[in-house]
């Protein structure tokens, strides 16, 4: 098929989801965003830097150049003080001032005019030895006026008592009128001695700070204190300005000692403003110094810069948006034929081509997808074969599986079956022991009987030949069945205390003047007929009356012994009679009751649900397990009241056998087991406890595994708890185990509902 | 891509933005010259006796500003009875620079060096043995860490003596590593190490982290020669040295009034005097002398010449030193001394007498010429008429050591703290001999003798001081000199440098500097 042109009809246009935040933009939007973040990030970028490094760098500069212009306009000042020192010291070492000072006022004040003429404006003043100030005189200021008033010295001031000790010296004062700086030195004649003192003083004002600018190209202001109170500035009228106030921060810190810049404005320019303290010969702090950098250029720096940027910007903008248009379009071309041929093929026409129309990531899209549907054209016959011949074997598979599952279910049933043959095996291995004994015991008896009826019967004669009375008979043979019930009782006494007993009896009836007769009271106390002995007594001396009367001691005591022989003689057979006749019941009753259990217990012909009383197949199972557990295993139940339950009587009973047999097992002969039932929600628990030596924990997750065993060949299968955890699913059931060295407890939980599913089968076998 | 490479020039730049850490920039000190050698044996000078104070220690050390010896590398010392042996008992766990051990072995070598001609080490350029330490017989080493000293007989000052560079103690592996060229490699145990010495440029030391006194605050020091004393202030004002010595007393005014300079003055170990030679009439009255006094404005001469950079004297000992005593000072009284004149029947000599002075300033005279012009009109006014001798330093002490003058201007500065440097070496008989004599004034007084060897010889500090007083009281009652002034040191400092201690022996001591 050939590729036809592609037509942009509604249903062949398959779009895209929209996929986050960007997910509606399309292609072209994308790169027109692409394009112009990529024109503005760098201008914004470049523009940031130029500010932060070439701009601030610029502001940077300017702050430099004022602290470092400062530092020269402190050193100019200083400067200026010490020019102002050695003025003054060259003043005072005039030649013939000394005589001026004691000649006539005009020369002296004409000296000192000359003096004063030589200061930039200022005041100089003489003091004659006692500190008094005789002559000054001031230089013109600017405007010609004279300079003084503010600037003089008081008599005897600290300036002029310092010269007048020979000390020369300067500093800067403060004065009402601002700050100054002030020079005084002793005036000396050759020989050093003193005739006066000189002070001089040379303000700080608009005329020192124009002489500063003048040397340093920037503007001058000074403070006293915070406050200026000279400049070189001009506001633009021409003004002469004060100058500026300065941060109260700045004037702190700098008053403090420090050297600081900051920025002020002054007659509407823009200045970056070093400070520095002034400070007098005692460390006071007395004003500042302060020059002003012209800012103006960075200012105007500042604005092209953000003009630039603008027009940069939008430049940037027109440029991007053009580009992605033409761009969009060159690559969405080739993409859109691609996205129709996918469809094509989508559709079913495997024949579709596509064509690579560029030799970029796109042209190899379309070559790969050429590719592409080629192969799915190739595999999907060879898709088909396969199909075809895979469901044979399925079906072949599957057959093989019906039959294997058939086989295991049989497999499974023989099993259990066997298990449960083994189980009786066990079973009647126990109830044929358990029978053994009491038939044992019935045939001793019965061995025994003969004997003792003949010695009955011959006794019993001997007391008929007895002299008795009738009353006297009569009341023999109720004294018999009176003792009868206690007759039945074995007494196992030792020999010693049967003798012990035998001797007590005789020593009473001796009072009754029986004599001898130790031996027939030892066959009394033997046989448990101790009571009767008086009543025998009598009896036989009633014999003794009718026999022997008058007879003598002797003759009476052994007529007496005689007949007491008879009667306990008869009283003995009789009482073994008895006991036998009893040891046969006993023995038939255990027999019968075995039988019964069995019979209960082995429900061969009962293969459906029942609902039956738990607690009574847990008791048959105790009787057919009787002989396990009789030595020195004892069993404690603890039953609750629960409901009857619907269950496979004799399956669950062998559940029982199992566990119980397991717990004696496990208990070596020793032990205690604890059978518990209650009611659990819906669930009927009953659990099996033993305190032997627990289940190790290696073994423990492998105990219901069919022919799982610890015990030694011939001992069993092991197929009891597999066996056993069957037949518990069977009922819908769970059975847990938890054991622990001194405790093992299996838990059966049986739903009171009954089973899941009645079944009827799995019984062949 | 434009966006890359912005943020790529950006983090370059971040990168290699300089803050050069400020504590590692040295500490500058300004002098006027640079070393001459840094072997502590051979040292004259006194900037290179600076420099090594900081990188030895002695036996013993002035603390601080004051001149009272305490202990250095010896803790503890006992003197024996007889005053001729001491035992000094070292401080354990000390290491020299190099590592090796500071022990009795370091100490016997740092001295036996100097006094031994046959040590492996000695050099005859180790001047000051001889001049000071011509008294030690013999060292002895008791244990690892116990050396005893025996000199020849009781002698106190040795004590101060011992707290002199010359005696510093050096590591023996240095010397013997470095023999001759130990002076341009020096190896102590002081609170700074040795780094580098460019010629004619700097010395730099840099700190000693275990010193046992507690490392110094700074880590670099560098000693700068500046010739110029306008330069070197210059350099200290603009921020290029931290510390600038021997300025001119004329910057005092700039430096004082300099909020960012700290001034410095510390009376130093010196005096300036006028001496007046006692063996050439009329000045062999004592009258005439006391008048001589009398006659000097001593006040002026302090305060103008001196501009402000010294105390008046009244005695040989500055006020700094213990030992000192306020003798009373002749006032300046012409009438006085003329009615002194009067009672001496002074009469004008016909030569007249000769007032010698040196041409150059001294640190204890920074205008010899202009004082003897004063004194000279000063004894004019009382009638006694002078004339000045003005010569170069070196011919002006040949000249005064033979005893030429009748009146000469010198001064003396302290070698140790000891009023003993003072008083016996100006005015003991002792030194009285013509040529080499250091007591111009060729005093001769048999009880100030006595009292000085006394003083010498006595170890109890409170004796000795009382022996001073008495010498002090006789020097002052004969006054064979005028004494002039006491010159102060004068150093400038940056503010932002704290610590710094100017002692009087004018050694700058750097181990508690720090900058703000």
């Amino acid at each position: 098929m050939k590729l036809k042109s592609p037509r942009r009809r509604a249903s062949d246009f398959v779009r895209a989801q929209p996929i986050g935040l960007l997910g509606r933009l399309r292609l072209r939007h994308k790169i027109g965003l692409m394009l112009l973040l990529g024109a503005l990030l760098p201008l914004l970028l470049s523009t940031w830097l130029s500010r932060r490094l070439i701009l601030s760098g610029l502001g940077t500069a300017a702050r430099t150049q004022a602290e470092r212009t400062v530092h020269v306009a402190l050193n100019l000042a200083l400067t200026e003080v010490e020019d102002v020192f050695r003025e003054t010291v060259r003043i005072s070492e005039s030649e013939g001032l000394d005589k001026h000072l004691r000649g006539d006022r005009q020369t002296l004040d004409a000296f000192l005019q000359r003096a004063a003429a030589q200061l930039p404006t200022g005041l100089v003043e003489l003091a004659d030895r006692s500190g008094r100030v005789i002559a000054q005189a001031g230089s013109a200021d600017a405007s010609g006026r004279g300079v003084g008033r503010g600037l003089s010295t008081p008599n005897g001031s600290d300036p002029i008592r310092r010269a007048l000790a020979y000390e020369r010296r300067v500093t800067f004062v403060n004065l009402p009128a601002g700050l100054a700086i002030r020079a005084s030195a002793p005036v000396v004649d050759d020989a050093y001695d003193l005739d006066g003192a000189v002070v001089v003083t040379l303000p700080l004002d608009a005329v020192f700070a124009n002489r500063l600018k003048a040397q340093l190209a920037v503007d001058v202001v000074v403070f006293q204190g915070g406050s200026p109170i000279a400049s070189s500035l001009v506001d633009s009228g021409g003004r002469a300005l004060r100058g500026f106030e300065a941060p109260n921060e700045v004037v702190d810190a700098v008053l403090r000692g420090a050297t600081r810049i900051s920025e002020a404005e002054a007659g509407g320019r823009l200045f970056s403003v070093g400070y520095v303290p002034l400070k007098d010969l005692d460390g006071h702090r007395l004003g500042m110094l302060a020059v002003a950098v012209d800012e103006d250029w960075l200012v105007s720096a500042r604005s092209q810069a953000w003009r630039l940027l603008q027009l940069g910007a939008l430049s940037a903008v027109v440029i991007a948006l053009t580009l992605s248009l033409l761009l969009s379009r060159r690559l969405t071309r080739p993409l859109k034929h691609l996205h129709a041929g996918a469809l094509a093929v989508a559709h079913g026409d495997l024949d579709h081509q596509i064509v690579q129309e560029t030799g970029d990531e796109i042209g190899d899209l379309a070559v790969a997808f050429a590719q592409m549907t080629r192969a799915v054209r190739d595999s999907s016959a060879d898709f088909e074969r396969k199909v075809k011949q895979r469901t044979v074997e399925i079906v072949a598979t599957n057959r093989e599986l019906e039959r294997a599952l058939t086989e295991l279910r049989a497999a499974q049933a023989q099993l259990i079956h066997s298990e449960r043959m083994a189980g009786l095996g066990t079973l009647v291995a126990g109830v044929a022991h358990e029978v053994n004994s009491p038939a044992a015991a019935i045939q001793g008896v019965v061995d025994n009987l003969g004997e003792n009826v003949k010695r009955l019967a011959r006794r019993a004669r001997e007391l008929g030949e007895m002299p008795l009375s009738p009353e006297d008979r009569t009341r023999f043979f109720a004294l018999v069945e009176q003792l009868a019930p206690r007759l039945s009782l074995f007494h196992l006494e030792t020999p010693t205390l049967v003798r012990k007993r035998g001797r007590e009896l005789a020593t009473r009836l001796k009072r009754f003047g029986v004599l001898e007769v130790e031996d027939i009271c030892r066959t009394l106390v033997e046989i448990g007929a101790e009571e009767g002995a008086y009543q025998l007594a009598q009896l036989a001396e009633q014999v003794v009356v009718r026999q022997s009367a008058g007879a003598n001691a002797a003759a009476a005591q052994a007529s007496r012994i005689a007949a007491l022989a008879v009667l306990v003689g008869y009283l003995e057979q009789y009482a073994y009679l008895v006991r036998n006749t009893h040891a046969i019941r006993t023995a038939i009753r255990r027999i019968t009751r075995i039988v019964g259990a069995l019979k209960s217990y082995s429900h061969l012909d009962q293969a459906k649900v029942t609902v039956a009383d738990i607690h009574e197949g847990i008791e048959n199972t105790l009787v057919i397990l009787h002989s396990e557990l009789k030595h020195g295993i004892s069993v404690i139940r603890k039953y609750a009241e629960i409901p009857a339950l619907p269950v496979f009587v004799d399956e669950l009973n062998q559940v029982w056998t199992n566990l119980i047999h397991n717990a004696v097992q496990a208990l070596g002969g020793r032990g205690e087991i604890v059978i518990e039932t209650r009611m659990n929600g819906q669930n009927v628990e009953v659990a099996v406890e033993d305190n032997g030596p627990g289940i190790p924990p290696e073994v423990r997750g492998r105990i219901f595994e069919p022919f799982f065993t610890t015990k030694s060949k011939g001992e069993g299968t092991g197929l009891g708890l597999g066996i056993v955890q069957q037949i518990v699913d069977k009922h819908g059931g769970v059975i847990e185990v938890d054991s622990q060295p001194g405790r093992t407890r299996f838990v059966v939980r049986l739903p009171s509902s009954g089973p899941p599913t009645v079944e009827r089968t799995g019984e062949s076998g | 891509m434009n966006g890359f490479l912005s943020l790529a020039l950006v983090a370059c730049l971040c990168a290699c933005s300089p803050a050069a850490p400020h504590r590692k920039a040295p500490v500058l000190v300004g002098r006027a010259t640079d070393v001459i050698d840094l072997d502590p044996a051979r040292i004259t000078d006194a900037e290179s006796a600076e420099v090594a104070e900081q990188i030895f220690d002695h036996l013993v050390c002035y603390r601080n500003n004051s001149t009272d010896v305490a202990p250095g590398l010896a803790v503890r010392w006992e003197v024996s009875q007889d005053g001729r042996a001491w035992t000094f008992h070292l401080r354990p766990r000390v290491r020299f620079h190099d590592g090796t051990a500071v022990d009795a072995d370091a100490v016997i070598f740092s001295f036996e060096r100097q006094r031994d001609p046959h040590h492996p080490y000695y050099s005859s350029t180790f001047t000051y043995w001889q001049s000071v330490f011509r008294n030690i017989q013999s060292i002895d080493k008791l244990d690892s860490l116990t050396v005893r000293i025996s000199i020849e007989r009781s002698y106190a000052p040795f004590l101060a003596n011992l707290a002199m560079f010359p005696v510093s103690i050096v590591s023996p592996t240095a010397v013997k590593k470095w023999g001759s060229e130990f002076g341009h490699h020096p190896v102590g145990s002081g609170p700074f190490r040795f780094v580098e010495w460019v010629p004619g440029d700097r010395v730099t030391l840099s700190r000693n982290s275990d010193y046992w006194d507690g490392a110094p605050e700074i880590e670099n020091l560098a000693f700068v020669a500046i010739r110029d004393p306008r330069q070197r202030l210059v350099a200290l004002e603009g921020g290029a040295i931290d510390v600038a010595e021997n300025l001119s007393p004329q910057d005092l005014q700039f430096i004082a009034l300099h909020p960012e300079l700290d001034l410095y003055r510390v009376a130093g170990n010196n005096v300036g005097y006028l001496a007046i030679n006692v063996q050439h009439p009329p000045f062999d009255s004592v009258l005439v002398r006391r008048a001589v006094n009398y006659a000097i404005n001593k006040t002026a001469i302090v305060k103008l010449i001196y501009q402000g950079l010294a105390e008046p004297a009244s005695t040989a000992v500055p006020p700094s030193l213990w030992g000192h005593v306020d003798e009373p000072v002749y006032a300046y009284d012409k009438q006085i001394a003329k009615r002194l004149l009067a009672e001496a029947h002074y009469v004008q000599p016909a030569v007249r007498p000769r007032l010698y002075a040196m041409d150059t300033a001294r640190l204890y005279l920074p205008a010899p010429e202009t004082v003897a012009r004063i004194i000279q009109r000063n004894l004019h006014d009382v009638g006694i008429d002078v004339d000045v001798v003005t010569q170069s330093f070196n011919a002006h002490m040949r000249a005064v050591q033979n005893g030429e003058h009748d009146l000469c201007l010198l001064g003396w500065s302290a070698d140790n703290s000891d009023p003993d440097n003072f008083l016996y070496v100006l005015f003991d008989q002792d030194n009285a001999q013509l040529g080499t004599a250091r007591n111009v004034s060729f005093y001769r007084n048999p009880e100030l003798h006595g009292v000085l060897v006394w003083a010498q010889e006595s170890s109890d500090r409170k004796e000795r001081e009382r022996y001073y007083q008495r010498a002090q009281d006789i020097i002052a009652r004969d006054a064979p000199w005028v004494p002039l002034a006491h010159a102060q040191v004068m150093v400038a400092a940056r503010t932002s440098l704290q610590g710094l201690v100017v002692h009087p022996s004018t050694t700058l001591y750097f181990d508690r500097v720090k900058r703000r």
